[in-house]
């Protein structure tokens, strides 16, 4: 994977996180059209903080990006959807914004590394 | 230094500069045109199977209900697939054939039925519903709370996306069988050096992928995960991969793959041993670099039974450790499955042969790639081992089932290799008969995925029953089925009372049983008749055609049951206290 296109995909995942999670907070858990929003939010929550860590890591191919992104996200979810459930704070949209919240960071500073390393 | 550096690139001897970008190349109208084929297909075939499935469905499944069109369109992605694999091999046009296919092949029930399918299906949804209400598990109600990880997690996923769990599994199969390619993808490109052969596995990978465990459960979920570890070792760690990635990425994947170890150990209790089973002989060989990953899976499960899964296991220990008998294990798998109505017979003849036609081509590549040294042993021990898991395993016919699921991906590439050799070397004859073979297998591929679609899907009709069912019944009242297979419960297992059903291997109770079940519950009970729960036992169980028609006459008769509702598709009856049916 190219820096560009490294670049680019922060650059898009952090802004489609962010506009999920200020969509979240201003429509709330079921504003809109359901089919729109698994579309819109069910790829970033099993996908998205590990499409982040791959970012971050730099790891050059493609195929292998896409399985880090899958391998780290979905237990991420498993583990804190257990976490809420086992510490008796059941909460699952609150796990759910974690995990969109997560990938926000981890894209926002792939993508300023990524911006940082362009300009040197 | 620099500065001379410099002037000894720009001095005479210097290479002349680079020439200028040439021009973009102009679009490939044929690769386009390909393109727009496939994706004319998909949306034909959409349009063609929509609602074909809505009505009553014959014992060879979906197949019966699909237009021959519909295979005409399930066959363009396979003839685009298998031309581009022998000319040109472009990823632009091999890419979205598989897509295609797998679409076609997996999404069509989806396409077809507008309610989702499968019955198991319907009561994980219920389990998810639960947890979401309540915020806990019903143990002692189903084991599977004991593996919550996946129900969990589905949880948290339906209530950020503001959707019903029961939303989530019409698309679910569909989607996991996409999401499934990624890792095979990267798992083939660690493995085999031939770009032929990896895509070919994909494309048997889709086509033998019969067993129907990509439903929304937790070992669907397992197997995406299990499939993705694998591809991680096989490219990161495996023997002669040292150096190849930096030490913080390595670091990050051993990481990533014990996060994803232990969400399988919270969601599945097969998935994670048959994990560790699999990377244990490529460990103990030396064929990948950190030999203890298996140990540490099997760690992680078993702290998992020992602490998530305790009441479960001080009651099953024996299934767990699972150091069953072999032979009954596959005489249970595969012979205990040859029952049932002469046409589901041929449809379970039609599974074991498709496996077995796996399983042979798969030997037939393995002898070749060793001869040719074009695989290494990681393929043949990954292929092999959950084969011969289940033997040692008493999961019962599931287990066999699981074993296939587990050994395919490897078994599919080594199948590849053996179709390009096959038909490799200007062997146009047999690559032709190959060819026709293929398209030939695709409708077998829906008998044997979707064989079962008489009884495992739901109608409309029945759907709309059991929500009116679910208005009329009191909660804690008892609710009886005739067959398991039955779609509901998605508003969780713990609202009603739900008795074994009707009908037992040893053929369907009586309404005098019946009467004695529901007499002990104060708050009234309903039985649920309905098309797909008769389809069960004239398939599987060789009832005759008419027995549910005669079992609701005995309800009638006995003087204690009155038709609640009902429709074309399904009847509910409700059980009459003593006093009221002495009324009537």
């Amino acid at each position: 994977m190219t820096p560009r296109v490294r670049l680019g995909a922060a650059a898009v995942l952090t802004g489609w996180s962010g506009l999920v999670l200020l969509w979240l907070a201003v429509a709330g858990a079921s504003g809109g059209v359901p089919a729109l929003r698994v579309l819109l939010i069910g790829p970033l929550l099993v996908a998205g903080p590990g499409t982040a860590c791959a970012l971050l890591l730099r790891f050059a191919s493609r195929a292998l990006c896409g399985v880090v992104a899958v391998l780290v996200s979905c237990p991420l979810l498993v583990l804190m959807a257990q976490a809420s459930l086992y510490s008796g704070h059941w909460a699952p949209l609150g796990v759910g914004v974690a995990q969109l919240v997560l990938t926000l960071l981890l894209s926002a500073v792939a993508l300023l590394r990524e911006r940082h390393a362009a300009h040197v | 230094m620099s500065s001379t550096a410099t002037l000894l690139r720009l001095g005479p001897s210097a290479p002349p500069p680079p020439a200028a970008p040439a021009p973009p190349a102009p679009p490939d109208r044929e690769r386009l045109a390909r393109q727009a084929v496939l994706l004319g297909a998909v949306l034909i075939g959409y349009a063609l199977a929509r609602g074909r499935g809505d009505g009553e469905i014959g014992p060879w499944g979906i197949i019966e209900v699909l237009p021959p069109t519909y295979l005409g369109c399930l066959a363009v992605p396979a003839v685009i697939f298998l031309d581009e694999l022998y000319r040109r091999r472009r990823t632009a046009v091999l890419l979205p054939a598989l897509l295609a296919q797998t679409v076609l092949v997996y999404g069509s029930v989806a396409f077809a039925e507008s309610m989702a399918r499968f019955p198991t299906a319907w009561l994980h949804a219920g389990f998810v519903t639960e947890i979401l209400r309540t915020g806990e598990l019903a143990r002692g109600v189903d084991a599977r709370y004991s593996w919550p990880g996946f129900f969990t997690a589905a949880g948290a996923f339906a209530a950020t996306a503001g959707v019903d769990p029961a939303g989530l599994l019409r698309w679910a199969p569909l989607c996991f069988a996409v999401a499934n390619l990624l890792p095979l993808a990267l798992l083939f490109r660690a493995l085999h050096p031939s770009k032929r052969v990896r895509w070919l596995g994909l494309w048997v990978f889709v086509a033998a992928n019969w067993v129907g465990q990509d439903y929304f459960a937790p070992q669907a979920f397992g197997f995406l995960l299990h499939l993705s570890v694998l591809a991680v070792v096989a490219t990161a760690f495996r023997r002669g991969t040292a150096g190849r990635y930096a030490p913080r990425q390595q670091a990050a994947l051993i990481g990533a793959i014990v996060a994803a170890a232990t969400a399988v150990a919270m969601s599945h209790q097969l998935t994670p041993f048959m994990l560790a089973a699999t990377l244990l002989p490529p460990a103990l060989l030396g064929r990948i670099r950190i030999r203890l990953l298996p140990l540490v899976l099997a760690t992680i499960s078993v702290a998992w039974v020992c602490y998530g899964a305790q009441d479960f296991w001080s009651g099953h220990l024996h299934e767990i450790l699972g150091l069953g008998d072999s032979g009954s294990s596959v005489a249970t798998g595969v012979g205990g499955r040859v029952v049932g109505s002469p046409q589901h017979q041929a449809v379970v003849n039609v599974r074991i042969g498709l496996a077995g036609t796996v399983w042979l081509l798969a030997g037939a590549g393995a002898a070749h790639a060793l001869l040719r040294r074009r695989a290494g042993l990681f393929t043949l021990l990954i292929a092999a081992t959950p084969l011969l898991t289940v033997a040692g395993q008493s999961y019962g016919g599931e287990g066999v089932l699981r074993g296939y699921l587990f050994s395919l991906p490897a078994a599919a590439l080594l199948a590849a290799e053996a179709l390009v050799a096959a038909t490799g070397a200007g062997r146009r004859v047999v690559a032709y008969a190959g060819v026709a073979l293929t398209l030939a297998a695709l409708p077998l591929t829906l008998v044997a995925r979707y064989g079962n679609e008489s009884y495992e899907h739901v109608t409309p009709g029945e759907a709309k029953a059991i929500a009116a069912l679910y208005d009329l019944a009191p909660p804690g009242s008892t609710l009886i089925c005739l067959t398991q297979s039955i779609s509901w419960r998605q508003n969780g297992p713990t609202r009603y009372d739900y008795p074994a059903p009707v009908l037992s291997e040893s053929g369907p109770a009586s309404a005098h049983d019946l009467i004695r079940v529901l007499s002990q519950n104060p708050r009234g009970g309903y039985v649920v008749v309905s098309d797909s729960q008769v389809a069960y036992g004239r398939e599987v169980q060789s009832l005759p055609p008419d027995w549910g028609a005669g079992f609701e006459r005995d309800l009638l008769g006995s003087g204690r049951f009155a038709v609640a509702l009902g429709n074309a598709d399904a009847t509910v009856y409700r059980f009459l206290p003593a006093t009221a049916a002495a009324v009537r």
